[in-house]
């Protein structure tokens, strides 16, 4: 059940806003329902869902710390080995290589380059999810 | 669909050092040229030189059409008796070749020109053949995959690794004086503008703001110098029936005398009509069509500077950039500064790119190519 509310927040994290909020009038309220009939108290739900929703977060912050020193790292472009870490960087392509924050110092030609490649990997893995389903 | 790239892995190592490869399927050489190449409709701006330098070793702006001879054209005629010309050359030679514009509205339209086109770009950067060609190329900002994928296919053998990147963005970065970048007062065309290119078809409006412009950051809008060129004719057939004035003289008495903002009478152009010279008074023709163009990019205008961040939006509006061939037009500046400045904007600043236009993304796409992380280019199979 917190799994499937963390599927829902990961899914909007990452742009998958339509799979989101499907999952969350289809399959929620019945997963609540199943829960609250198993005898967890229903007024316990909200604080349950904001920690889910802090967790999702703080990995997107997380990543966001992270894409740019992998992005460095990685040979290009990933090796099978290194594929499910390709999917996590191809996550969370705009936000974090591509807009900087104000104020903060300008960012290198190589630095907008790299968000501009995440954008073009972002297109590309959207472009396939909707190819897939 | 086959990919024309091939990714693999890059050795870490600086484009400076020698490197292994050359140009697709030949032999190897130890000389990388660097490659910013503005593939325009009409014409298209190349610029090389060799990496870790600032030195611009070729600089030259190139029609963008080929010319294929056609058959039985008598020894001699051509020079050399090529079969392919290209740029200049091939309009020359308009009577004996079959001309053909690899772009249309941008994009590839004929791909086989397209790549007789880059084969040519690619003997103007290396006469020798041997060196390896990096080239960063510029595309419309709004241009879908397909048409980068049409870049990469022709430029597969031909180019050894390559990089797209928007014409908005590259433009800013051949704008940006980076002597002055972090200097108080600079504001650096690559962190925050707008950049509005008056083209002949169309007038893109782009917001530029420290990250590759997408999609929804640029506006295209239906109208520009050659629809100005429409309108100043349909006025002129109406006043001056059978006037026998040829489209490129239209345009070149807009070239000349084109202007925006109020009347600018009299304004007498001496033209040719049925073989005798005339003067007529064309203040109100060329200024109303020329208006024109304010009114329709307006909106666009409007509509990208309210999408920027509320933290961005006042310095966005010191660095408004017009670029293109409109933006030659006497007054446009002046007009579309004051338009905003009377909808309430925050003290805009307009700005002309200035005579150099036609060279800045270019200019960009050289600074990229010198910028890019070894492992940041794409792999062209021969
Ligand atoms: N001095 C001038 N005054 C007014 N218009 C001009 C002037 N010089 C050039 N132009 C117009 O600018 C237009 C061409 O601009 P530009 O060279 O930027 O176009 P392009 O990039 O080839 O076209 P597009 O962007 O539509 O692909 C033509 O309509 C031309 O007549």
């Amino acid at each position: 059940m917190l799994h499937l509310y963390r599927r829902i927040c990961v899914l909007r994290a990452t742009g998958e806003a339509f799979a989101a909020s499907r999952l969350e009038s289809d399959e929620l309220p019945r997963a609540v329902a199943e829960a609250t009939a198993a005898g967890i108290p229903e007024d316990s739900w909200p604080l349950r869902f904001a920690a889910e929703e802090k967790r999702v977060a703080d990995a997107e912050l997380l990543a966001e710390l992270l894409v740019p020193l992998l992005a460095e790292r990685l040979p290009w472009p990933r090796s099978p080995a290194t594929a499910g870490l390709s999917a996590v960087l191809d996550a969370f392509p705009a936000k974090s290589a591509a807009r900087p924050e104000p104020g903060a110092p300008p960012p290198t030609v190589a630095d907008l380059i790299e968000g501009m490649l995440a954008q073009e990997r972002g297109e590309h893995r959207q472009r396939a999810t909707r190819r897939a389903s | 669909m086959i990919s024309a790239t091939l990714e693999k892995p890059a050795a870490p190592a600086n484009v400076s050092t020698p490197t292994s490869a050359s140009r697709p399927g030949t032999v190897k050489s130890a000389k990388t040229v660097l490659v910013g190449f503005d593939l325009g409709t009409n014409k298209s701006c190349v610029l090389s030189g060799p990496p870790g330098s600032t030195d611009i070793v070729l600089s030259k702006i190139v029609p963008s059409v080929v010319g294929y001879v056609r058959d039985g054209i008598v020894d001699g005629i051509i020079a050399g008796n090529a079969t392919v010309l290209y740029g200049e050359e091939a309009m020359r030679n308009l009577l004996h070749v079959r001309l053909v514009a690899p772009l249309e509205n941008g994009i590839i339209a004929h791909p086989e020109a397209a790549r007789d086109f880059f084969q040519h770009i690619r003997s103007l950067v290396d006469p020798s053949g041997q060196a390896e060609i990096r080239a960063v190329v510029g595309v419309p900002a709004n241009a879908g995959e397909p048409a980068r994928e049409d870049i990469r296919r022709c430029a597969q053998g031909v180019f050894d690794r390559i990089l797209l990147i928007p014409e908005p963005f590259l433009a800013a970065l051949g704008y940006r004086d980076d002597s002055r970048v972090g200097q108080p007062g600079y504001i650096d065309p690559v962190v925050n503008s707008l950049f509005i290119d008056i083209g002949g078809c169309t007038s893109d409006i782009c917001l530029v703001q420290g990250y590759f412009p997408t999609r929804e950051d640029q506006i295209s809008v239906a109208f520009a110098g050659d629809a100005i060129d429409q309108l100043m004719s349909d006025e002129l057939d109406r006043t001056y029936p059978n006037n026998g004035l040829s489209h490129h003289k239209v345009r070149e008495i807009k070239e000349t005398h084109g202007y925006v903002g109020p009347s600018r009478r009299p304004l007498d152009v001496k033209v040719i009509m049925g073989g005798k010279g005339h003067t007529i008074e064309l203040s109100d023709v060329i200024g109303r069509a020329c208006n024109t163009l304010v009114d329709k990019i307006y909106p666009a205008v409007t509509t990208l500077i309210e999408r920027a961040s509320s933290d961005s939006v006042v310095t966005l509006l010191q660095n408004i950039i017009v670029t293109g061939g409109g933006s030659q037009m006497k007054g446009f500046d002046t007009v579309l500064q004051k338009r905003l400045a009377d909808d309430g904007y925050e003290t805009p600043k307009v700005q002309l790119a200035g005579q150099d236009y036609k060279r800045y993304v270019a200019v960009g796409a050289l600074k990229a190519a010198r910028g890019a992380r070894e492992n940041q280019w794409q792999h062209l199979l021969a």
